[in-house]
């Protein structure tokens, strides 16, 4: 290999890499640790609801693990029973595209909230899975311009639905206003 | 007047009244923080600590909160679930004052015997940075559930995590707990019970109450003995007035009503509190050692791995190096003190051997750790 294409492949590389946007859910984001660490599920005990979550090594989307999030009993409204994804630092006056895999009993919504002004609703993201075949959900929201925006909680609300979701491949992508990353 | 034998009936009668009283059962009163607040329940493990522990699945179903998890074999092993009320420390309504309480009453049930650790959290305006959870402050108690699985903890056996100590917030000697503003309890499995032997444990968290213990009856009780001693008094008084003062009474002798504590601490609390407290005002003299310490706090020297094992979990040279070595990291962060100067200031008489305790602590050399952590140049 002589030095221009040496140069050559290092460039198209270093291109390669610009293009990828990167995953930022900062913690095990496919649920390959096989442990649902750094996830969160938020139960109001306000509300009626069980539920519990693991990682099964069966039937992940990609990958060895998917996460299985299983509502025992449906709570009164559906933000009592949510999978609260490990929550990052946005940007103000950004936008961001948020994508993950889906098995599940029923349709949901992906609250978004401002975790520095009292989780106030930012907006959602709808998901409308198959109970037997992975689903792609994804949806886009923008950060405002105002000071004070740290962190955004992504909360999928599942109280209402009854039954076995699996997630897997979470991934969450700064995007330019057109929509390209 | 009232007469001199009367008086002493009175006195009497009234002191064994109050001390019955006393015995009586306390008023109990809780409140549920588990179940019974709105809460938001987490896993964690230690691998982003780089452990190999691992939190298996989290149940909330109607026996309680249950945690499953293989417990790595280090000895800063932990894997456990939390539960706040509160997730971003913005609403100070959402907090709670637990000084206002005895303690903590949890009814657990664990795959087998375990060693446990309850990490309370809790907001700190003086540190707190509305992105970083590290600027609460966590405060724990390390214990082994009790045989049907009820656990006491009184609120002063919480003591400020000395790891979280170790992340360089605050000085190795503010040891202060501030447990009037919490936001969270966390029950974690460590190492103590069980050999690690990757098999699947869990714990279930049937309840976790807030128990305080009141006096109503007791409290006015306490009066009585003042108001008989009183009129004995009055009757002395009156007495004198007619005949002279008796020496050999055996009212000059007689004992005042001792104050009743009302809640015991175990010796071992006592001693460990008074270990922890020598230690944090001692750790930076070289030659400390531990039949230095127990011969200067009074601690039996039989006692000490014991208190040690139990309370934190570790040995006293384990612990004298973390406390050290949180405070040399610190001061490596935020002074521009030479290393050989933070050495001889926590207490290494030499600098090799601080160089090298130092590597195994954080993996690099306090030059190295200095510069990745963004410290002070040395000036």
């Amino acid at each position: 290999m002589n030095l221009r294409t040496l140069l050559i492949l290092t460039a198209a590389l270093g291109l390669a890499r610009v293009g990828q946007a990167q995953n930022l859910i900062p913690f095990n984001p496919a649920f390959e640790l096989g442990s649902p660490a750094g996830w969160y599920m938020w139960i109001d005990e306000k509300g009626t609801g069980n539920a519990s979550f693991e990682t099964v090594d069966k039937d992940a989307h990609s990958g060895t693990y998917a996460l299985k999030f299983e509502v025992k009993r449906a709570a009164g409204y559906p933000w009592q029973i949510a999978l609260n994804i490990p929550q990052w630092q946005v940007k103000p006056n950004s936008h961001y595209r948020l994508g993950f895999w889906v098995k599940g009993p029923g349709p949901f919504q992906v609250d978004i909230k401002d975790v520095d002004k009292n989780y106030a609703w930012m907006g959602k993201i709808d998901g409308t899975p198959s109970p037997s075949q992975w689903t792609h959900v994804s949806g886009e929201f923008s950060t405002s311009t105002q000071s004070g925006l740290g962190k955004v909680l992504l909360a999928i609300s599942l109280g209402l639905n009854v039954g076995t979701f699996t997630f897997d491949d979470f991934e969450i992508v700064e995007v330019d206003p057109a929509g390209s990353k | 007047m009232i007469r001199f034998r009367n008086a002493l009936l009175l006195a009497a009668v009234l002191s064994l009244g109050a001390a019955l009283a006393l015995r009586l059962p306390q008023q109990r009163e809780d409140a549920g923080l588990f179940p019974g607040k709105p809460v938001y329940l987490y896993s964690f493990d230690d691998h982003g600590a780089g452990g190999v522990s691992k939190i298996q699945a989290l149940d909330r179903s109607d026996a309680g909160l249950r945690f499953s998890f293989v417990l790595g074999n280090t000895a800063n092993s932990f894997v456990g679930a939390g539960a706040t009320w509160k997730g971003d420390g913005s609403v100070r309504s959402d907090e709670v004052d637990f000084t206002a309480w005895d303690g903590l009453e949890l009814e657990l049930a664990t795959s087998r015997p375990l060693r446990l650790r309850m990490s309370l959290v809790s907001m700190d305006s003086a540190l707190w940075k509305p992105n970083d959870y590290l600027s609460r402050r966590y405060s724990e108690a390390r214990f082994s559930p009790g045989a049907n699985g009820a656990t006491w903890i009184a609120m002063d056996r919480f003591q400020l995590a000395p790891w979280w100590v170790d992340r360089g917030l605050v000085p190795v000697l503010d040891t202060t707990r501030k447990l009037d503003r919490v936001v969270a309890f966390e029950l974690q499995a460590v190492p103590g019970g069980v050999v690690a032997d990757g098999r699947v444990d869990s714990v279930l968290i049937k309840s976790v109450r807030l128990v305080r213990h009141s006096h109503r009856v007791g409290a006015w009780i306490w009066c009585l003995p003042l108001v008989a001693w009183g009129a004995l008094g009055f009757a002395l008084l009156g007495s004198r007035k007619r005949k002279a003062p008796n020496p050999a009474s055996p009212l000059s002798h007689a004992p005042i009503l001792p104050p009743m504590p009302l809640e015991m601490r175990s010796e071992s609390d006592e001693l460990r509190d008074r270990l922890v407290a020598h230690l944090a005002a001692n750790y930076q003299r070289g030659e400390l050692d531990a039949d230095t310490i127990c011969r200067e706090t009074g601690i039996p020297r039989s006692r000490l791995p014991e208190i040690l094992r139990e309370g934190f979990g570790t040995t006293f040279k384990a612990y004298l190096n973390e406390l050290r070595m949180a405070e040399a990291s610190r001061l490596l962060r935020t002074t521009d003190r030479t290393v050989s100067e933070i050495a001889f200031a926590v207490g290494y008489n030499g600098i090799a051997h601080f160089n090298r305790v130092f590597r195994e602590r954080y993996g690099a050399a306090p030059g190295e750790y200095r510069a990745l952590a963004g410290g002070v140049p040395a000036g």
